[in-house]
């Protein structure tokens, strides 16, 4: 008798395989060959994952068809173990995937807008914020401003492409309208965040795109301007700071130690 | 309807009546129409979340309908033991929505680190049987209550099976004190795939331990029966379950739809249809032998 060890890795070697010769660990024939048995499993383990790559990744599966989408998703799901117990977790590395595929020389822009479908993703699921607290930020004397490390929302995430992605990403959204043509080398420096419970794409400028990058590495302010300042054209900092405490995409900050110390307790 | 009203959790335990799977198709029609079904119940994976909308709504949601938590995942089964981060998810579920039931099935789904994410058939011997029994009671001492175990649908059966599968569901239930989530389509499914009567399986199973059962419509692929969830329940498996409320009295009952999801009328009309051979069966023998 095999253990049950043996007898569930025996099991998911030979459904993952795909490759009869490699057995079929204790399946009763019962009047269907224990093959086509593991076959029905292998059928829905299969489609599962498919669904769950299809439901990540629509605009991939509209831009390339859907036979092609389940060509690549099949080769993937071989390559790329699930780890969680969760479907909705799987597939994170298929815009990596997609990258190394010889469809990313005729596309080269799809695994980059993977990566924005993937984003979207985590970016729905995230965590909540309280919100940023006013009245400690009321706290603190106006020429230390340029010391704190504002923290993002934790629902926001960064995404900069050589490719105009927002623009590919929308074409593929069924209810999108504009049909004029797309520049192919237009750059993309993007911020995906939740609008209320929404995600939404903004496109916005390098100079803005290099500040929150750097706010979210968790640098102060003045170090996060220091790099914003190489990049050229205007970029109005404060500006920027409001607009973004104003939608919900700041919502923490932290001050040096010295400087919590000497704030009056609230 | 005001903010305190919504807070307030509807009921914590989930009625003797029919309810429906909550699927996300239909969660904002639930909301706004608050249609007059008993309980609601979600696939607790779906709900993993750390935030945003989905938790949202179940939180909303939840403060009109009971809720049971179902879960996928959990891989009972599993020879390596059961995945924590999974259980602390669950956990955090549980500690927050306050389900009345909290179930999940008597499969497997991962080995070695590997899940294959479906709910794959375990060969019933004493050793599977251990195993089983180790991981629900983990399960249950973590999440601090009761869990449901529901036996699942299956296309194969393992040669060095020795127990028949609704001996081993029994002795879950009798070793571990879990209750038992019987899922009738699945019973229906299995004894036509396999061959075996499904009213011996009815007859073996402990009733005092049956706190649920499930609904749902399967579909065959020429040579098997495949447990898709994407149809309304198959008329053998009405009379399949009219069997089981004989053997077990009236249980809340769940239709559940997965796959090619209908208009949120149509659950409710399967719903419906349970309800009413669920009234039949609350009736006291004396009116029911009168209303037949």
């Amino acid at each position: 008798m095999r253990s049950l060890r043996e007898t569930q890795q025996g099991f998911a070697a030979a459904l993952l395989s795909g490759v009869p010769e490699r057995g079929t660990p204790g399946i009763r024939a019962d009047g269907i060959s224990p093959t086509q048995r593991l076959g029905f499993y292998r059928t829905n383990v299969f489609g599962n994952y498919l669904n769950a790559l299809r439901t990540t990744y629509c605009a991939v599966e509209r831009l390339i068809g859907s036979s092609c989408f389940a060509y690549y998703a099949q080769r993937f799901v071989r390559e790329t173990p699930s780890r969680n117990g969760d479907l909705n977790r799987y597939g994170g590395e298929f815009p990596d995937f997609l990258a190394g595929s010889p469809i990313a020389a005729e596309l080269p822009y799809l695994p980059d807008v993977a990566r924005l479908e993937c984003l979207l993703d985590e970016v729905f699921f995230e965590a909540d914020s309280t919100g940023l607290d006013l009245q400690r930020l009321s706290q603190v004397p106006a020429e230390q401003y340029a010391k704190l490390s504002w923290r993002l929302h934790p629902a926001c995430r960064l995404l900069a492409s050589p490719y105009p992605v927002r623009r590919i990403w929308q074409l593929s959204q069924p209810d999108y309208q504009d049909e004029s043509p797309v520049a192919l080398n237009d750059a993309d420096t993007l911020l995906v965040r939740r609008d209320g419970h929404d995600p939404v794409v903004e496109a916005i400028s390098l100079a803005e795109f290099t500040l929150l990058a750097a706010l979210r590495d968790g640098v102060r302010l003045e170090q996060a301007c220091g790099e914003v300042h190489h990049v050229p054209g205007d970029f109005d900092v404060g500006a920027c700071l409001q607009r973004r405490i104003g939608d919900g995409t700041l919502t923490d900050f932290a001050l040096p130690a010295e400087i919590e110390q000497s704030m009056s307790p609230l | 309807m005001n903010a305190a009203a919504l807070t307030r959790p509807a009921s914590r335990t989930i009625p003797v009546r029919a309810g429906i799977g909550l699927r996300a198709p239909h969660q904002r029609q639930i909301l706004a129409e608050r249609p007059d079904v008993g309980w609601l119940e979600v696939h607790s994976e779906n709900y993993f979340a750390r935030g945003g909308q989905v938790l949202h709504f179940l939180e909303r949601t939840r403060s009109l309908y009971p809720l049971s938590l179902h879960g996928v995942g959990l891989s009972l089964g599993s020879v390596d033991g059961l995945s924590v981060e999974h259980l602390a998810l669950l956990k955090g579920l549980v500690d927050r929505f306050e389900p009345g039931l909290v179930s999940d099935h008597l499969c497997w789904s991962a080995v070695g680190g590997r899940h294959l994410n479906d709910l794959l058939p375990l060969p019933y011997t004493e050793e599977a049987l251990a195993v089983v029994c180790r991981n629900v009671t983990v399960a249950q001492e973590y999440l601090g209550r009761r869990m449901l175990v529901e036996n699942v649908s299956s296309y194969l059966q393992f040669s060095d099976s020795s127990i028949p599968e609704w001996e081993f569901v029994a002795e879950v239930a009798r070793r571990t004190g879990c209750g038992i989530l019987l899922d009738v389509n699945n019973i229906y499914v299995s004894s036509v795939n396999h061959g075996f009567d499904p009213l011996a399986y009815l007859d073996a199973i402990p009733p005092a331990a049956v706190e649920e059962i499930h609904l749902a419509g399967f579909d065959s692929n020429g040579v098997c029966l495949i447990d898709t969830h994407g149809k309304r329940v198959h008329g053998p498996v009405w009379n399949l379950y009219g069997e089981a409320l004989s053997r077990l009295g009236p249980l809340p009952t769940l239709i559940e739809w997965d796959t090619d999801l209908p208009a949120l009328e149509v659950l409710l009309d399967e719903a419906r249809k349970a309800q009413d051979i669920l009234d039949e069966w609350s009736l006291p023998e004396a009116a029911r032998a009168l209303a037949a």
